[in-house]
């Protein structure tokens, strides 16, 4: 019996540190501000996006998801389109296929997916070891072009 | 010209011969004394001195009419012909002959009322009190007539519309403005009361000795359009002015140098207004702000005069993804180009494939706004043939997987493909480069098809994500496809398409790129 408690114990620690994952809740109806992730720790990616508007009615707000090789590892604050959007992650080293995805958030709370032909392609972006991968996203035409630039700190 | 000519000589000859004359009654030196001229007659008189001043009264007892001046010349007399009111209040003075000289007044409006004829003369040695001269008067009908004066916007006559109005390019100057050396002009007033859009045409004749110019002046005094004829002898047209009624425009008709007119022979303003029907361009569209809707499959227009440069606006839907194609008509004797702009004018796309009398393709721009500008012009700078309308044709037809998506001649707008699939697409028009963006998962061979297209000979360039260059290749010849592979570690990638002369382009047929495993 004395043998037992220790593991049942630890099976209670176990049970405490590492929770069941739940299925991710759709991004519509989970606040936003619920879903910024907290800072990555020494982050080597950084993600900055904003958009050129034409008329301050149509500076609203949005935010960005971030996807390396399929998956989701964040977004950006939810801000104005014309201010820059940041995300700051640790990414392995290599080359990985990102997608960002734009949600527009009418209310600065919810969040609605844009249709596919206004969401920027996947494409590749190298993190080099000991440095940090910079990536300005930049819409313009309404959100149908899309602009990447990358430097390396 | 003589049989256009013959009659009105003839007919003048003879009312003149018929007509009543009358014998000036000295001293008729002022408008209290002023001897009878009949306004269908003759006057006859004696320059007695130099200074002397022979007053005539016109009676007019008609609503309208105009009314035509002659004096022949006499020996020593330099004659100054000059027109007044009831007031005496001076209309238009004529002095356009030297000693010996016939003066002409034309086209001199009158209304019910009297007017007086003043005969002086310039030459202070002039000596010759004996010799008769003779004075004629004509009057006709003010109908589709320029009523004299009409030097000023304020005095313009009002256009006859959907007619013909005939006057002279006479006298030479206007003796009567500020600037004694001002050219005679002829000023006339559309006015369209009834609501909508309208275009206008006009058609002026050509009258010999004269160059002449027209321009359309707003109520503002802007002015809005200026077309200037070929030369002298030449007349000119105004095709498709757009009218947006209530409205009213000014018109002015002056010649393009000194000294140009014609006494003899009048010139014939031809004008019509019509509903605007969306067919045609409507004159000024020379800039973004005064572009034609382009609402219709097609629509015509005109490159006059030189220099014009006409501006359609094109709407597209945003709501979903819309490529458009435009044809673009060959003109005798130029050489159209068609750009394509953004919504603030920004050129997007030229179009000069053609040379001279060839028709330009804009073979597809996918649309991603709401407005857009079509922009006709001539490379020249020469204007056609009045007769010689060119037709802008246009498509609109939604975007579909497959086809290519202009512009995409930057790395910036590459066309996003991805291996496995093939795209339909035109190296179109001439200088153009088209890029296809596509991403590698998995380490392997890559193959590129691209079918062959007649005038063009392939050159392709494969960059990576870094902007390297890592592969070019170009096909044996004209016309030839072009097939290569190569081994490509994962991530993006670049191709760059082009013809390896960038004056080759097609337009009418399309390549097919395919990007496969191997």
């Amino acid at each position: 019996m004395r043998r037992l408690v220790p593991l049942a114990l630890a099976a209670l620690w176990a049970g405490c540190a590492a929770p069941k994952p739940k299925p991710a809740p759709a991004a519509s109806t989970v606040p936003a501000a619920a879903q910024t992730p907290p800072a990555a720790a020494s982050p080597n990616f950084e993600l900055s996006s904003y958009e050129v508007v034409g008329t301050p009615e149509e500076d609203t707000l949005e935010y960005v998801q971030v996807f390396v090789d399929g998956a989701l590892q964040g977004r950006t604050e939810t801000a104005a389109r014309s201010r820059p959007k940041l995300w700051l992650g640790r990414v392995s080293e290599g080359n990985h296929p990102m997608r960002f995805e734009v949600w527009d958030s009418s209310d600065g709370v919810s969040g609605m997916r844009r249709p596919d032909d206004l969401q920027p392609g996947e494409r590749f972006f190298r993190v080099e070891p000991g440095k940090k991968t910079i990536v300005t996203l930049k819409f313009t035409d309404g959100g149908r072009q899309s602009l990447f630039y990358v430097t390396r700190d | 010209m003589l049989r256009r000519l013959l009659p009105v000589v003839l007919s003048a000859a003879v009312l003149s011969a018929c007509s009543p004359v009358v014998q000036e009654s000295e001293p008729n030196d002022d408008m209290a004394h002023a001897s009878r001229l009949p306004a269908n007659g003759r006057a006859q008189g004696t320059i007695s001195r130099p200074d002397d001043v022979d007053w005539y009264k016109v009676a007019i007892e008609r609503d309208s009419g105009v009314l035509s001046l002659h004096v022949g010349g006499i020996r020593d007399i330099d004659f100054v012909l000059s027109f007044r009111d009831k007031t005496g209040a001076e209309l238009k003075r004529i002095d356009e002959t030297g000693v010996g000289g016939d003066e002409v007044a034309t086209d001199l409006g009158v209304s019910r009322g009297d007017y007086y004829v003043v005969l002086s003369n310039k030459n202070p040695a002039a000596h010759n009190p004996a010799q008769k001269y003779v004075l004629s008067a004509k009057l006709e009908s003010a109908t589709g007539r320029e009523q004299e004066p009409n030097d000023t916007p304020l005095t313009a006559n009002a256009l006859e519309l959907n007619g013909v109005t005939r006057g002279h390019y006479y006298p030479y100057t206007n003796l009567l403005s500020e600037d004694p050396d001002k050219a005679e002009q002829d000023w006339f007033r559309v006015k369209v009361d009834r609501a909508g859009v309208y275009a206008l045409n006009l058609d002026l004749s050509g009258v010999p000795n004269v160059d002449p110019v027209l321009e359309v002046y707003d109520v503002n005094g802007y002015k809005l359009k200026e077309v200037v004829g070929g030369g002298a002898g030449q007349g000119l047209t105004l095709k498709d002015f757009g009218v947006r009624a209530p409205a009213q425009y000014l018109l002015r008709l002056r010649t393009r140098g000194p000294r140009m007119g014609n006494p003899d022979v009048f010139y014939e303003l031809l004008s019509e207004l019509r509903p605007y029907d969306g067919r045609t361009e409507l004159e000024p569209n020379d800039q973004r702000d005064d572009a034609t809707a382009f609402d219709k499959e097609s629509i015509s227009g005109h490159i006059a005069p030189a220099g014009d440069a006409d501006w359609y606006r094109v709407n597209a839907v945003t709501s979903t993804r819309t490529i458009l194609r435009a044809d673009l008509s060959a003109v005798p004797g130029l050489d159209l180009i068609l750009t394509v702009t953004d919504d603030v004018g920004q050129p997007l796309l030229v179009v000069d494939n053609g040379i001279k009398e060839t028709p330009e393709v804009l073979t597809g721009l996918g649309l991603s706004n709401a407005t857009y500008y079509l922009v006709v012009t001539e490379k020249s700078g020469k204007a056609a043939d009045p007769r010689s309308a060119y037709t802008l044709t246009k498509t609109l037809t939604p975007w579909q997987p497959g086809l290519e998506w202009e512009p995409n001649d930057s790395s910036a707008t590459a066309q996003a493909l991805k291996v496995g699939e093939s795209v339909d697409g035109y190296l179109a028009p001439k200088g153009d480069v088209d890029f296809y963006m596509f991403n590698v998962y998995q380490k392997g061979d890559i193959v590129f098809d691209l079918t062959g297209v007649i005038n063009v000979r392939w050159s392709a360039e494969l960059y990576d994500q870094d902007n390297k260059p890592l592969l070019a290749q170009s096909a044996a010849k004209v016309g030839e496809p072009l097939s290569f592979d190569r081994e490509l570690e994962p991530g993006t990638y670049w191709l760059k398409l082009k013809g390896a002369d960038s004056n080759q382009n097609n337009v009418r047929d399309k390549y097919t790129l395919r990007l496969k495993a191997r």
